[in-house]
């Protein structure tokens, strides 16, 4: 290795002895930001139209944020447990898979409750206070936001069913078909009823309802008696530091 | 358009600035658009490769993302457009890995998660930011690197984060060890001469 090749290596350990956990890194600058982009040359111009887009673009996404915080400090304008979850990751700038992983399940679980595909009741009591916690929305709001959802689901459920109402009667009241019955062919008789499941899934929301509940008073109880403690110890802090004073 | 000023950096970083896009100003917004989006596209376009519309889909995310980002930014920094460029290069060092992991085949959900794990020790298609080793740097060789070329600064972007050389050497496509020896001896010796040049000038 002659003498170059040994200032080089040297120099290259020099650099590389930066290259730690201890070292600071301190943020590029603004100058060291205009030197980058200089390096790379005079770009080439940017069609009106191209220009237009991106501040359209800007201009939306700030009607959304306004709208997503407005929502947020208000929950009581959420309509369902959907609609939150959906808020929460985009006011958050949070991934869904990263909002699963934080409540402990898959994202094709989350995905299904942010389609409102399954009762909210799926989610149980954990995960209910863990995203209540994590949203910083407060139990009877979240509570609130499940009762709605379960109104939606009712109504979808009813509106699914007035439409297979309305399908059954037109197909029994076809002529093509009433011929066709007529000449004997036999149909299947076609289910009106059947059972509804979210009345079925709402008996035991109830219970989990309760469930939250309690556990929501024993946090309030907890929080209460460690302020209590608090206090106390501040209060004997503060006789102390007067005993001091009246000492000297 | 032929060198960005530091008239621009002064104008972008003035808090009141910040202010009037926090406040959602769309002239604001306008003079953004139209001073950084060119220079921010071309820098994508060359520094990551990206075709002209990719670069279109990377540069038009990065102003939607400054929205939904300027709440975060304190405008008494004053360093906005460091900040903005900071958010410009994770997008487009994200979205290269997002839409190379797409390429490469058709796979479900599973197998996109296994190969994630996989993905991190891939030189070849895991692009990283080779700008990140600067910020570690003393004040006086951050200036020098600055003035090397492209290819040197990726050359020693890649060696100060650690790679191996046949990992720089896949990346940087570069033919055999001895020319990459040559880079290296190379992008070392005038990174060094700037240095020296910098400490008799200060």
């Amino acid at each position: 290795m002659d003498k170059q090749d040994k200032e080089l290596a040297a120099f290259e350990k020099y650099l590389l002895s930066f290259m730690n956990e201890a070292t600071p890194s301190t943020p590029l600058t603004g100058d060291e930001v205009i030197a980058i982009l200089n390096n790379y040359g005079p770009p080439k111009e940017v069609s009106a139209e191209e220009r237009e887009q991106a501040v359209q673009r800007m201009k939306e996404t700030r009607a959304r944020r306004l709208e997503v915080a407005s929502k947020m400090q208000n929950p009581e304008q959420i309509q369902s447990l959907g609609e939150l979850l959906q808020l929460f990751c985009e006011w958050k700038h949070l991934p869904s898979f990263w909002l699963a992983r934080l409540l402990n399940m898959s994202e094709g679980h989350l995905e299904a409750h942010r389609q409102e595909k399954v009762s909210p009741e799926e989610l149980g009591k954990e995960q209910i206070l863990n995203f209540a916690a994590l949203a910083g929305i407060g139990i009877p709001s979240i509570l609130a936001i499940i009762e709605r959802t379960f109104k939606r689901l009712q109504s979808k459920s009813a509106t699914n069913l007035a439409a297979g109402h309305t399908k059954i009667y037109k197909e029994a009241t076809d002529p093509q078909r009433l011929k066709v019955m007529e000449s004997g062919a036999t149909e299947t008789p076609l289910k009106l009823g059947g059972t509804d499941e979210t009345t079925q899934q709402k008996g035991g929301w109830e219970a989990l309802r309760e469930a939250i509940l309690q556990e929501a008073e024993k946090e309030v109880l907890l929080l209460n008696q460690s302020n209590q403690c608090l206090t106390i110890r501040d209060e004997s802090q503060r006789q102390y530091a007067n005993d001091l004073l009246q000492q000297i | 358009m032929g060198r960005i000023s530091t008239k621009m950096k002064e104008e972008f970083d003035h808090p009141d600035f910040v202010k009037r896009l926090k406040a959602g100003n769309e002239s604001a917004y306008r003079e953004l658009v139209d001073s950084f989006l060119p220079w921010s596209k071309s820098y994508v376009k060359k520094r990551y490769g990206l075709s002209d519309e990719d670069a279109r889909d990377v540069t038009q995310d990065f102003f939607q993302r400054l929205v939904e980002k300027i709440e975060q930014y304190d405008e008494n920094e004053g360093r906005f457009l460091a900040w903005a460029f900071q958010i410009l290069r994770n997008l487009a060092v994200d979205w290269l890995r997002h839409y190379k992991m797409l390429d490469r085949t058709s796979l479900d959900s599973v197998q996109i998660d296994n190969l994630a794990l996989s993905y991190e020790d891939d030189p070849t298609t895991n692009p990283i930011d080779d700008l990140s080793p600067l910020e570690k740097l003393p004040p006086e060789v951050r200036t020098a690197f600055l003035r090397l070329n492209d290819h040197y600064q990726q050359f020693l972007g890649l060696m100060l984060l650690g790679k191996p050389d046949e990992s720089i050497r896949q990346i940087l496509k570069i033919p055999s060890e001895g020319a990459l020896w040559t880079l290296r001896s190379r992008a070392l010796t005038k990174l060094k001469e700037e240095v020296e040049k910098i400490k008799l000038t200060t």
